[in-house]
């Protein structure tokens, strides 16, 4: 089989949960100024399901265990939430904490005959489980302050649990899932560069070897399954939690099944694959509704994305983000896109202050002239070559010559020395000259004001290059030496 | 006595199409190795198809027979294009991958015909068997009951006697050695496909006239034949019969135990679940996976 991912993940834990921290805590601030009621109701519900599929996508992803009854062990945890929430009036944390515990229990439960099952009869199994769940709830309903063990009220009004006192908002709720959701998430990132997370890639790898080193295959995998029952508990909590009650419909053996589909569309294997899931299932066909189109053309797409996923590397949609975030980290378009655009617009206060173009217009001119920078080598350097071959080697010796003086230069007076300002600075005087040209013409700028512009631009980006290369170059080799170029060991 | 016999037939008529339906999934399973999800969604496929046929003005025959072919073409299309490229995957992989294809099928239907009530009438319905005086059983669960041990019956010949089903029980066993003694394994699974398409075909005919003509509940209806098939260990036919028809027939009596009767549905996830249970402790292996040689 093709490998797919890395076996641990890089990184400390430290390092792993630094993003994820602040990921959510932007999120938390910013996102009830962001949305509408109805949205952030939504988005409170996605928080609630991405610590769900947090835990398929751990089973799956860190064992490669299928469970299929994830949802209905959020289920569990909803129904004994509401049940001793309203059987002793405890306050809303106690019924949390005592819905994931017994969903833990469950998931404990069903888990322990998959200690020694392969993976397809376990997945079965789960299936077969979350099935009767269904059956089961759908007869005994969820507790709404009724008489008897069920707890539900037969005639009459059904009793709603009241929020947590600290998040009884809807602004303060989405708050407070986000917090519970972000817990679940660091505690799984965390795991994952631990012993937790490096026993667990051993099982996956081979049970065999993992016993012959001394580690207890049952004892983990057990661990895997009760942790991921009590924390979808948790969601299930939470959930009864933002409307007071749960209904039957929502814990239909299909959401299981999708919920486990859309994680593999999401990515198993990084936390912004649960994420991703979670906004699928609930976000994507709100949204549809919201333009009037069949929410069962989601289903359609989930089907088609799950079959793209499986036959394409099972990373995901978080696996494709991850490898894009590498190219760009790679082609430095960031760094190079951020020093120009400062400059840019320095220089468009700087023109403008001088009165010699509107603002926009430098900040254009300054724009384009990144634009020919990237074509104008290549086409010089093709103009050189009718001159023949032996013309182009002595550009090439000659700038090599002047490059090094230059460095020279730069070593004597303290400064990080940079073997391409030379070529770079060349480049720009001569691309200024086109520039200028092509403002006069196009802009009706005059041409001296247009080519200071430019050259004032190259000296800013220059001088910002010099003066702060000391620093840059560390950072920039440390990106190459973590994503290496293709092809770099050919030169 | 004389109350159970009407459950009894009712368990044992719909307990016949859910083995109809398991027997499909194994046969499937023994030559490629892929567990079909998608099995209820195509029979859904076909019930609505034939559905529509007939509502179009068509003769009844034009649509079953639409509809169990347009059952098989998906089925054969998946088979043949689809699932190859995942034949160097986990079993579980490429079980979980048909799983995408019930969702496309079942979304489709689902936004095409809507959750109408609709009721598939099939010309059998209308007379069945009389027994003092009252009717005990239309012909159409005779008829299901019928075709399901044929079927059976010939798929355990198939698999036992031909060089077809020997070629089909080789590639449970080892895909890369049996092609290395020539058997062609894309053909032979292909046919693995059709075969799986018309049972699913078939099955979800009848179910869409015994249970409801819905999209979404036919596709759903898998986890029962699942269940079934897991009672045959997902290997053998007479047993996955067997537990379809103990299914059925515990499903329907269930209903006249009090306390017990609204938890009917759920006797085919026990059955299975203790099937399961008690091969694992009596250490029967659950299906020979080879997956590790292939």
């Amino acid at each position: 089989m093709a490998k797919d991912r890395q076996d641990i993940p890089l990184g400390t834990p430290l390092q792993r949960v630094t993003p994820l921290i602040i990921t959510f805590c932007i999120i938390a601030i910013v996102g009830p100024w962001l949305l509408s009621a109805y949205w952030l109701n939504t988005f409170t519900t996605v928080a609630c399901l991405t610590l769900v599929s947090a835990t398929v996508a751990l089973l799956y992803g860190q064992l490669g265990m299928v469970s299929l009854t994830q949802f209905a062990l959020a289920g569990v945890g909803g129904w004994v939430c509401l049940r001793v929430i309203h059987g002793w009036g405890v306050p809303f944390e106690i019924g949390l904490i005592a819905g994931a515990c017994a969903a833990g229990l469950f998931g404990l439960l069903v888990g322990l005959p998959a200690l020694r099952m392969r993976g397809l009869y376990l997945a079965l199994l789960t299936l077969l489980v979350a099935a009767a769940f269904q059956v089961v709830v759908n007869v005994i309903g969820f507790p709404d302050g009724g008489e008897g063990w069920t707890g539900k009220v037969v005639n009459g009004q059904r009793a709603m649990i009241d929020r947590p006192l600290a998040a009884s908002s809807d602004v303060a709720y989405f708050r407070y899932a986000v917090i519970w959701m972000a817990a679940g998430l660091i505690w799984i990132e965390w795991q994952k560069v631990s012993r937790l997370g490096r026993a667990w890639a051993l099982i996956r790898k081979s049970e065999a070897a993992a016993i012959s080193v001394g580690v207890s295959v049952v004892k983990y995998k057990a661990t895997a399954f009760a942790v991921s029952g009590a924390l979808a508990g948790l969601a299930g909590g939470l959930i009864a939690g933002l409307n007071g009650q749960l209904d039957n419909t929502g814990f239909h053996t299909s959401q299981s099944i999708l919920l486990y589909a859309l994680v593999v569309v999401g990515g198993a294997y990084h936390w912004v694959g649960a994420v991703i899931a979670a906004l699928l299932i609930r976000a994507l066909p709100a949204l549809l509704n919201d333009h009037g189109v069949d929410g069962n053309l989601a289903n359609v797409f989930f089907g088609f994305a799950l079959l793209v996923s499986l036959i394409q590397g099972r990373t995901g949609i978080a696996g494709k983000l991850a490898d894009f975030y590498k190219f760009v980290r790679m082609s430095r378009i960031v760094e190079g896109s951020v020093s120009w655009g400062l400059i840019a617009i320095l220089l468009g206060v700087i023109a403008y202050a001088l009165s010699w173009t509107s603002f926009a217009g430098a900040f254009f001119i300054s724009l384009i002239a990144l634009l020919f920078r990237m074509a104008i080598p290549g086409v010089l350097w093709m103009l050189l070559g009718f001159f023949g071959k032996r013309t182009q080697d002595h550009a090439e010796a000659l700038e090599a010559k002047l490059s090094l003086r230059l460095v020279k230069i730069m070593k004597a007076m303290g400064l990080r020395p940079d073997h391409r300002l030379f070529k770079r600075t060349l480049n720009w005087l001569f691309i200024g000259i086109f520039v200028a040209w092509v403002a006069w013409g196009v802009f009706g700028l005059a041409y001296l004001s247009a080519l200071a512009i430019i050259w004032g631009a190259l000296g800013l980006k220059v001088l910002w290059e010099v003066s702060l290369y000391t620093y840059v170059l560390p950072w920039r080799s440390q990106i190459d030496a973590r994503y290496p170029k293709p092809f770099a060991n050919y030169r | 006595m004389q109350m159970l016999i009407p459950f009894l037939v009712i368990g044992i008529s719909v307990g016949a199409v859910y083995a109809l339906s398991g027997v499909g999934l194994v046969m499937l399973y023994r030559a490629s190795g892929v567990v079909n999800f998608a099995q209820g969604a195509l029979g859904g496929l076909a019930a609505m198809v034939c559905w529509q046929a007939i509502e179009l003005g068509y003769t009844d025959a034009i649509g079953w027979l639409l509809g169990i072919a347009c059952a098989t073409l998906l089925s054969w299309a998946y088979g043949r294009y689809i699932a190859p490229t995942l034949s160097q995957q986990d079993r579980i992989v490429r079980a979980m991958a048909t799983l995408g294809l019930a969702f496309m099928i079942m979304g489709m239907a689902q936004w095409f015909w809507g959750d109408d009530p609709r009721r598939l009438v099939l010309p059998t319905d209308r007379s069945g068997l009389e027994w003092n005086g009252r009717r005990l059983i239309s012909d159409t669960r005779l008829l299901a009951l019928g075709i399901a041990l044929a079927v059976t019956v010939l798929m355990a010949y198939i698999l036992a006697k031909t060089s077809f089903g020997l070629k089909m029980r080789a590639l449970q066993s080892n895909r890369m050695l049996s092609s290395l003694v020539g058997v062609r394994v894309k053909r032979i699974d292909t046919w693995a496909w059709v075969i799986a398409g018309v049972l699913a075909g078939i099955t979800g005919l009848f179910m869409g006239n015994m249970v409801r003509l819905n999209p979404t509940v036919l596709t759903f209806l898998v986890i029962p034949a699942l269940a079934a098939a897991v009672v045959g260990r997902m290997t053998s036919l007479p047993l996955t019969v067997l537990g379809g028809l103990a299914i059925g027939v515990i499903e329907s009596m269930v209903i006249l135990v009090p306390g017990l009767s609204r938890y009917g549905s759920a006797t085919a996830f026990v059955v299975a679940i203790i099937a399961i249970l008690w091969y694992q402790r009596h250490g029967i292996t659950l299906s020979r996976d080879n997956s590790h040689l292939e």
